[in-house]
């Protein structure tokens, strides 16, 4: 089933068959999850409905006279050049680390496995600074590129390693006993077939790099969301950053859609039911110590050199005037606002999940896809709508933190959604149908069969949403309550004057109570799921 | 638990004479493609019936309109005597008391085997008696912490009956219990479910696709063909009597030859003149259906030595297969007509070899016109 707008699939599991074969239920939805549900449809579409129809409001002559400019040419080519870059260097960096730690004989791969996963928790606002505050010269494209790889080579890693795992080893002793040699059939065989897996993971990296905002501000590199915040902050031309969210928009949306293709092609590729057996592990021979190297040069970019750089601040700059109260009240905020955010987007996401996972019907449906379309947005281009409707509609709250936690929960949707409707998922309606026929009312058995079963996953995509939600950056930086300052966006006032001295506590504390978290989350989550996770989305 | 029972006995007393279960022209339809359409069926108390039929053929609606899942669009279903679903009576499952066991155990993951089979029970020391005895009934006695994950295909199938039957069902329904399992450990689990089954002394429906399962474990096998019980009957009446070309063919491998009835009510085909057993019969041509276990196969001189028998008709070896406890070999008699005969013998004729073939036993004809009604 390849679907327009990818599933959020951290939880997807395979659905067990529910012993129900006569077809979809066609009950209808009881009113209040409907009504519901439909609200967070709203909530997830009517920020964008709006932002569009600003860039419009002049009409289309005078949008596209804004638009037909030499310089958005050159936006558009700053972009996508940046975007091809990195992605390519992803592709090589993921597709070798994901063969090294499946098929090779490399010592450690287990450790190295869980470590090239790394990265997709550390800022990438975090990562840039770290760069260029080590050298100014940094800054630019090729700092852009270094970081954004960094920290998105696992998009392509996690997927190309799944793949890789699930491939059938018979086809490989095939390929042997008709004579290919080992290192013909890597490429030939085992690369071919995984294809559709990375094609699915680059995308996921294109569009990655053309939602960042964090690496690109700090690299000082003028592409489409920095550009788009500096017209929000000229304030000079408000409908300018509306406008420039569109072709952003448009690419997003192509990409979003070409990944999703490319992830149905993926799995519809997988033939028969899981290779029992793993493949054999190719021997490096001499080519061992070079694995290494490169393995550690890697993680070392990734990983070390941004967490060395933080402890470093904090380290040398000791003796300057740290208030630590600050410090604490910044985490004090950061911690509240994200506890809001995970509570409000899971509630939306309840009814969502259970008319997607329950009650499947053109509607409902339509009402799932919605919110997933905040995942094909930048997190800048979500933070101006806001601004929009904030101004206009919303002037009650805007700039304070209801309508903060309204771009939360627009952000996170499509993560909560996926875990709740994989999580009702998991108690197929076979089980409540054994359970009514032990004598159980319907009431009883949401209590002791489905929500059980469906409170773990749930509670994980909370914490999931809580966790990134404490290092979003764009969204925070323009919203957030005046006079409120969180982690990140204190670490963002500090290092764009470069005081990294001050910046540094606010940093450790991110890494402490955001990154390190985020790691252990998803490395526990791979662990059960032993699935990539390719609509896992970084929003920093 | 106590009333539970009560209702039980009540309910017993009252219908003394009514079977554990009826189905009255059941209909059931999903859009345009009728699945059920007018399912009659009685199944006495204490047996175990099957529903056999070919996938896809509405057994498992049938279970589900049982167990209270589905509603049919026409016809009741009535346990010991009360009608739970039918035009103006629709019991929910949750009080229906029919135990289901689904095709793949379905056992609930975040529970262990005690909170499994407990899980439609009162909270009590009474309750927990009561798994400990189920328990033991299906053979997995002292198991009571393991989690489902942790245990066997064939474990899990037991647990899954032991919690059908826990709370007292008037009526187990299991849906092709056995096909998740591969085939050594098939035949395994089918003999201590159906131990457990007997033991317990509750009426069971078994749907399945498999007819070697639905004649070995049932003393009741209901084919379902085209929406409808095509026959209900015993084992052996089914495999000997059937009531049509078509519950012939689909129970048990069966030749079928082109027949005239003649003057002395014997039937004239390709294996000779014949004794009629059962099945319809009319003037013309008929349809007669051989048991591939009612051909003997004789060695040419042996056949003369026992001429006195009846006469054989000969023909040629064309292909062989041996199963190790039995074979099959195929001949061809005539120009074209090639019949399959089976054989429990040490050594097969080899294919070119020529043989006499001798109906055993009286076989079933069918008329063409009633044939072609059932299909």
């Amino acid at each position: 089933m390849s679907e327009l707008v990818p599933k959020v699939q951290l939880f997807a599991a395979a659905v067990p068959p529910g012993g129900a074969p006569t077809g979809p239920r066609r009950r209808r939805p009881p009113l209040l999850v409907a009504l519901a549900g439909t609200a967070a449809a709203a909530v997830a579409v009517g920020p964008i409905w709006y932002l569009v129809d600003r860039a419009l409001e002049r009409g289309w002559d005078n949008t596209v006279d804004e638009l037909w400019q030499r310089r958005t040419l050159d936006l558009v080519a700053r972009s996508v050049g940046l975007a091809v870059t990195v992605t390519a260097a992803c592709v090589l960096i993921g597709v070798a680390a994901a063969w090294l730690v499946v098929r090779s004989n490399l010592r450690g791969r287990g450790v190295l496995r869980i470590l090239f996963a790394l990265p997709l928790a550390i800022p990438s606002y975090l990562s840039a600074f770290a760069w260029v505050s080590w050298d100014r010269d940094l800054a630019g494209f090729w700092g852009a590129t270094l970081v954004l790889t960094m920290v998105s080579y696992p998009f392509v890693y996690l997927p190309a390693v799944a793949a890789i795992r699930h491939l059938d080893p018979a086809q490989e002793e095939v390929a042997r006993s008709l004579g290919r040699s080992r290192w013909s059939i890597a490429i030939g065989l085992t690369l071919r077939q995984v294809r559709s897996s990375i094609t699915a993971g680059a995308l996921l990296v294109a569009l990655y790099v053309l939602s960042d905002f964090g690496a690109v501000a700090a690299m000082r590199y003028e592409v489409f969301t920095w550009v788009i915040y500096g017209a929000y902050r000229a304030g000079f031309n408000p409908t300018r950053a509306a406008v420039l969210a569109l072709p952003l928009i448009v690419i997003a949306l192509v990409l979003v859609t070409a990944e999703a293709r490319a992830r149905g092609r993926a799995e519809s590729a997988r033939i028969g039911s899981g290779a029992a057996r793993r493949g054999a592990q190719v021997p490096l021979g001499r080519a061992a110590p070079l694995a290494w190297l490169m393995s550690l040069t890697v993680l070392g970019a990734a990983v070390g050199f941004p967490v060395y750089r933080v402890i470093h601040w904090v380290t040398t700059f000791e003796s300057t005037e740290v208030d630590l109260g600050d410090v604490s009240r910044a985490l004090g905020k950061t911690l509240t606002l994200a506890a809001f955010a995970s509570v409000a987007t899971v509630a939306l996401a309840i009814p969502v999940g259970i008319l997607a996972a329950r009650f499947k019907s053109a509607t409902s449906l339509a009402i799932e896809r919605s919110t997933y379309v905040a995942h094909a947005l930048p997190g800048i281009v979500v933070a101006i709508s806001l601004v929009y409707i904030g101004v206009r509609v919303l002037r009650p709250i805007y700039l304070q933190t209801p309508l903060l936690v309204l771009g939360y929960v627009v952000l996170f949707l499509p993560l909560a959604v996926g875990a709740v409707r994989s999580s009702i998922e998991q108690s197929p309606v076979g089980l409540e149908e054994v359970a009514r026929s032990l004598g159980t009312t319907s009431r009883r058995v949401t209590l002791r069969i489905t929500a059980p079963l469906a409170i773990p996953g749930i509670a994980a995509g909370a914490a999931l949403v809580f966790l990134s939600t404490m290092k979003e950056l764009p969204v925070t930086l323009v919203l957030h309550p005046t006079g409120t300052e969180t982690l990140a966006t204190t670490l963002w006032r500090y290092t764009t004057i470069s005081d990294y001295a001050n910046a540094g506590p606010y940093a450790l504390a991110l890494v402490l109570f955001g990154a390190i978290p985020t790691a252990l989350l998803s490395a526990a989550l791979f662990a059960r799921r032993d699935r990539a996770a390719p609509g896992l989305r970084r929003r920093d | 638990m106590p009333r539970r029972d009560c209702v039980a006995v009540t309910e017993g007393s009252a219908h003394k004479a009514a079977p554990a279960l009826e189905l009255r022209a059941l209909r059931k339809a999903y859009g345009r493609n009728v699945v059920l359409d007018g399912v009659d069926l009685v199944v006495p108390r204490g047996g175990i019936a099957a529903v056999l039929g070919p996938s896809g053929g509405g057994k498992t609606t049938l279970l589900r309109i049982v167990a209270g899942f589905e509603h049919p669009d026409a016809g009741e279903v009535l346990l010991n005597g009360r009608v739970v679903a039918g035009p103006e009576v629709n019991v929910p499952a949750e009080q229906r008391r029919v135990g289901v066991v689904p095709q793949e155990g379905a056992l609930f993951p975040h529970l262990d085997v005690a909170g499994n089979v407990g899980f439609g029970l009162p909270r009590g020391h009474a309750s927990r008696e009561r798994i400990a005895e189920v328990l033991e009934l299906v053979g997995l006695p002292g198991s009571l912490r393991a989690r489902p994950n942790q245990l066997s295909g064939g474990q899990q199938h037991r647990v899954a009956l032991a919690r059908a039957l826990a709370p007292r069902p008037q009526i187990v329904v299991l849906d092709e219990p056995f096909s998740s399992l591969d085939a050594g450990l098939r035949a395994e689990v089918r003999e201590e479910v159906m131990l457990a089954l007997q033991a317990a002394a509750t009426t069971a429906i078994v749907v399945t696709h498999d007819q070697q399962e639905a004649l070995s474990v049932a003393d009741q096998v209901a084919v379902l063909l085209d929406g409808r019980v095509a026959q209900s009957a015993d084992p052996e009446t089914l495999y000997n009597l059937p009531a049509s070309l078509a519950v012939a063919t689909f129970v048990g491998e069966a030749v079928v030859l082109a027949g005239e009835v003649d003057s002395d009510g014997r039937i004239v085909c390709a294996l000779g003149s014949l004794i009629i057993r059962g099945g319809t019969r009319s003037a013309g041509t008929v349809d007669v259906v051989v048991r591939p276990e009612q051909i003997d196969v004789l060695a040419p001189g042996f056949a003369r030595a026992l001429s006195g028998a009846g006469e054989g008709i000969a023909g040629t070896v064309v292909s062989r297969s041996f199963f190790g406890h039995d074979g099959v070999v195929r001949v061809l008699v005539g120009n074209s007509t090639v019949v399959t005969a089976r054989l429990h013998v040490a050594h097969l004729p080899t294919p070119g070899s020529a043989v006499v073939l001798r109906v055993n036993s009286p076989v079933s004809v069918f008329s063409r016109t009633a044939s072609l009604d059932s299909a």
